[in-house]
């Protein structure tokens, strides 16, 4: 008997026993590390997520053990179960806990107004000449299963809280964390409003491939994040990163952060996603306000397009000559073109309203034409961000080998699948050179920034183009045939013209400067007009330029001329042919040959 | 400092997150275009009246909020709270579709509804003077004709 009992009670000791490891255990698993944004750091863990509310624990945010514990009592007894219901979820599938949340109304109430079916991941593309969008942004929408379309489903943005600040303080604080960011929840129609209509970027929709459990686990922990408040870093912890770790979050086997401890470009985040099999499904377009005025005018045929004209400038919309839906196709434009108009600030809200309706009013007594769709590229096919270029050169009879590193983002010559032609924006690009006789490495070029937008100008829309340049360079001087080093500040404005579709000739006015030790006076300040030809016939793309420096130093006067001939073999490989020859007006030349073999990746 | 000012630029692509922050956070709604709203852009408070007024009954058990905003920045409440949140900030896009009978804000308005969204589409464009009688109208007038419209 006593046997027995020894049996039983060495029986029970050894159960609760194996349940405190499986605790442990699970403390430490993927998913309830992931769940609660655990992060190791050596021997430690530490929570991402600031906001003392997160973890229920004090010690919580350290102590993944000790928090799981702390929310199962809790969570048993009823109290915060309703704050978390990702985790309620997860703890109940582990047995640790019984009960459910058909008593938690504001819960109930975010489930009953989102009605959520799906998780759809939104990049929203760059819009031309806006350097502040370069680099695009992503969100997170709940898709809806409510009837009528997904205009009625909710948009979450992950962004900085950051109150009334902006310029410098606003970018100096962003980029060392001094903002917490934050999710909210919009009606998906006010985000495309915003970036469709207003900030005239186009929307793209990926939406993942999750099971029933996984989008509810999704929706779920979006909830729980509504009261998270995590230190905001722009170029880390920014919007993109954090759609990863949600993602993470349910589904733990992905590895998706791993690839962004330094910086985490949007775009780059979407490729990351699709490149996760199977995870990306059906890929939708929705071009913005700009996008579909400016393909509905490539549409038109010429008598079309004077119409358009005269209806946008003159207000007058009679067109006999047209056939009904071509008359449809102007009106419809015309409206759109006065909301783009309006929308810039450019027309009064009285015009803007007499004008709109008069075109709808025209619009609404014609039959229902075919509604043209827009064909775009997607961006995350685009090539890669990260490019190593190799080449070999001769600068003034010295012959070199050179390789680049740049970690972002395209330059004005590279493949432009997905992104814009005419646009380059190269960010911290070192260049290290070789040069054979003297046996010597130097750093040749290290650029901050450079900007090239040539965007052209038409009747309708006549946009600016720009350049701009913030580097370190090494000079050749002429007179004294040594090098040095200098630093370059340029910015310039100007227009691109069409001379055919493929074909482009811009002219820009650059204000430019040069500071270092090693130029005469240490520095100069130059105005530089620039003209040059961008011609794309893809795989080929070719960049001509002529500049003439009037600089407040001799060492600056000086007439340039450059050539870039770039040809893709496929998206991420190229081979570039650069020439660049610079006459001081002493007559004291230098150029420079190179031949590049590049890689994105 | 140069390597701040180079992510200067590069951060002010993620920057935009903040601004766009900083424009949803004026409540989620009353966002957009709604150029077309009348200067007022709140509702009246009369708008019980104003639906007493065109359906006579409450057949339709019609009730509005006072504004389609929600604070939480939700989709919520009944087929009206709805039609008038999504008219505030649609109404231009709505404008258009109606003047062309189809369009995605039709197929909204008729889910809403859970009315036929190509029948909608037709009755809305061959009503479409009625719905927008003048250049000045208030989304909660579109909302109620575009109501009597479809369940006429």
């Amino acid at each position: 008997m006593f046997r027995l009992f020894l049996i039983f009670y060495l029986f029970f000791l050894s159960a609760a026993v194996a349940r405190a490891d499986n605790l442990s255990n699970y403390a430490y698993s993927n998913e309830w590390i992931k769940l609660l944004h655990y992060h190791k750091k050596s021997d430690s863990y530490i929570g991402l997520i600031n906001a003392k509310s997160f973890y229920i624990s004090p010690d919580g945010r350290t102590n993944p053990e000790v928090e799981l514990r702390a929310e199962i009592a809790a969570f048993q007894n009823g109290k915060s179960k309703c704050d978390f219901p990702a985790r309620f979820n997860a703890l109940k599938k582990q047995n640790l806990i019984s009960g459910n949340l058909s008593n938690c109304s504001k819960y109930q109430q975010f489930l009953h107004d989102t009605q959520p079916n799906g998780v759809t991941i939104l990049f929203t593309d760059a819009f031309m000449n806006n350097p502040a969008s370069m680099f695009g942004h992503t969100l997170v929408r709940i898709d809806t299963a409510r009837k009528g379309t997904q205009m009625l489903a909710h948009g979450s943005n992950f962004g900085a809280d950051s109150g009334m600040d902006s310029g410098i303080p606003f970018i100096l604080k962003g980029l060392f964390g001094g903002y917490n960011g934050k999710y909210n929840l919009s009606p998906y129609w006010t985000i495309i409003n915003t970036y469709n209509n207003i900030e005239n970027r186009d929307i793209w929709e990926y939406q993942l491939n999750l099971t029933a459990e996984e989008r509810l686990k999704f929706v779920n922990h979006l909830y729980e994040m509504k009261s998270a408040e995590i230190q905001y870093f722009f170029l880390t912890k920014n919007c993109s990163y954090m759609i990863l770790e949600l993602l993470e979050a349910v589904r733990p086997e992905l590895d998706l952060t791993k690839h962004y401890n330094y910086w985490a470009i949007p775009l780059d985040t979407i490729k990351t996603i699709r490149k996760v099999p199977n995870l990306v499904g059906k890929i939708n377009y929705r071009p913005a306000r700009y996008t579909k005025i400016k393909h509905q005018l490539q549409q038109m045929n010429p008598a079309q397009y004077a119409a358009f004209l005269k209806g946008v400038n003159e207000h007058n919309y009679d067109t006999p000559d047209l056939t009904e839906t071509e008359q449809s196709q102007v009106l419809e434009s015309e409206y759109q073109y006065y909301q783009y108009v309006y929308t810039s600030g450019k027309m009064e809200l009285k015009d803007y309203r007499k004008n709109s309706f008069a075109v709808l009013r025209k619009r609404s007594a014609l039959p229902t034409p075919q509604a043209p769709t827009v064909e775009a590229q997607d961006p995350s096919l685009s090539h890669g961000s990260f490019q190593l270029s190799f080449s070999g050169g001769i600068q003034n009879h010295k012959s070199f080998e050179q390789i680049n590193i740049r970690p972002a983002y395209t330059g004005l010559t590279d493949d432009n699948y997905g992104l814009i032609s005419g646009a380059g924006v190269r960010v911290f690009e070192t260049a290290w050179r070789w040069y054979n006789q003297k046996h010597k490495l130097v750093l040749q070029n290290f650029t901050a920034l450079n900007i090239y937008s040539l965007v052209p100008a038409d009747r309708v829309f006549s946009p600016y183009s720009y350049k701009a340049d913030y580097s370190l360079q090494r000079e050749y001087n002429p007179q004294n045939q040594t090098e040095g080093y200098v630093a370059n500040l340029e910015f310039g404005i100007g227009k691109t013209l069409r001379i055919t579709k493929h074909c482009w000739l811009y002219g820009l006015l650059n204000a430019n400067g040069q500071y270092g030790g090693f130029i005469p006076d240490n520095y100069w300040l130059g105005l530089t007009p620039e003209v040059g030809v961008f011609a794309d016939f893809s795989p080929l793309r070719i960049h001509l330029s002529a500049e003439n420096t009037f600089a407040t130093a001799r060492f600056g006067n000086r007439l340039k001329y450059k050539a870039d001939i770039a040809v893709s073999l496929n998206k991420n490989l190229s081979l570039n042919f650069e020439y660049f020859t610079s006459h001081n007006k002493r007559g004291h030349n230098s150029q420079e040959w190179l031949s590049a073999f590049k890689w994105s990746f | 400092m140069k390597k701040i000012l180079g992510a200067l630029v590069f951060c002010a692509g993620l920057g935009l997150v903040s601004t766009a922050h900083a424009v949803d956070s004026t409540g989620g709604c009353g966002l957009g275009s709604m150029a077309w709203r009348g200067q007022s852009g709140i509702i009246p408070q009369s708008l019980a009246i104003t639906t007493n007024g065109f359906f006579g009954s409450n057949t339709f058990g019609v009730t509005f909020g006072t504004s389609g905003c929600d604070p939480n920045g939700r989709i919520t409440g009944g087929t009206g709270r709805m039609m008038l949140a999504f008219l505030e900030d649609n109404m231009e896009q709505f404008a258009m579709d109606a003047a062309a009978g189809k369009g995605e804000t039709i197929e909204t308005l008729a889910g809403i509804m859970n009315v036929d969204s190509a029948t909608l589409g037709k009755e809305v464009q061959q009503n479409f003077a009625y719905i927008f009688p003048n250049d000045n109208v208030e989304a909660v007038d579109v909302t109620l004709r575009v109501m009597q419209i479809a369940h006429a």
